[in-house]
């Protein structure tokens, strides 16, 4: 996943899975990690042996609009954009432009795919 | 283009002198008059489509939903501008890779990005640079 773009554009420019419909909803996003192997979970806080996502969704349309993935038992990490990857808390990416954490997903490291 | 300018008669004597003797000096206010007066029509394109890629790439630098980003008002504006951008575009591919292919989908009414590559912004942008190439750009 890290050597593609994600996203369900409407110009088929990203990479999105073929039997997800290409739609910016919490549940597309949801389907399409599903491909990679995550599955949604509770809790955002670290586990061993895990890797999680968290997905950003708009409160009032509820249309994802980012995804971050966790690092470490604090930090997560972000591509902002066009721009530059950060680490911050989860919450800092939270607010006026990702919106709030939609969903959280996991995997067990053994589970992730080959790219 | 043509322009009516209102103008007193010392001032018309005035401009004919000035026409004979620094017509370069007329040919300079024309187009700047131009060019004020119409901002459609840019007086340097590639001045404008800088400007325009600067102010879009301000705005949507921290967005992810690719569709926000290529509706954005000045990647609208650039995509109006046609052909002209398109070298400019594939020079903006090579010096900072972004999300261009829309606009250049747009313009050219092409897609060299096979299928198997989508999302991949360096095989991408090679393809899309090949077809720069192949087509004299």
């Amino acid at each position: 996943m890290a050597d593609k773009y994600w996203w369900p554009d409407s110009e088929y420019i990203a990479f999105w899975p073929q039997h997800i419909p290409r739609k910016v909803t919490l549940e597309c996003f949801i389907a399409a990690f599903e491909t990679l192997r995550y599955a949604r979970c509770e809790s955002e806080e670290y586990e061993d042996g895990f890797e999680k996502i968290a997905i950003l969704v708009d409160p009032y349309t509820t249309k994802s609009t980012h995804v971050a993935r966790q690092l470490t038992t604090v930090q997560w990490t972000s591509k902002l954009g066009q721009s530059f990857d950060i680490e911050h808390d989860l919450r800092e990416v939270c607010g006026q432009i990702y919106g709030t954490v939609g969903a959280v997903m996991k995997r067990d490291f053994a589970q992730k795919l080959p790219l | 283009m043509v322009f009516k300018i209102a103008l007193r008669p010392d001032q018309i004597t005035d401009l004919a002198s000035l026409r004979v003797h620094k017509p370069e000096l007329i040919d300079a206010i024309i187009a700047n008059l131009a060019a004020s007066l119409d901002p459609l029509i840019p007086s340097d394109a590639k001045e404008r489509f800088g400007k325009l890629t600067q102010e879009w790439q301000s705005d949507t630098k921290f967005l992810s939903n690719i569709d926000e980003i290529a509706l954005h008002p000045a990647y609208q504006r650039i995509i109006g501008m046609g052909p002209t951008v398109i070298p400019y575009i594939l020079e903006k591919l090579i010096t900072s890779p972004g999300y261009w292919f829309w606009a250049l989908k747009a313009i050219t009414g092409e897609d060299p990005v096979p299928a198997v590559d989508r999302g991949d912004m360096v095989n991408m942008t090679q393809h899309w640079l090949q077809w720069g190439r192949d087509h004299g750009l």
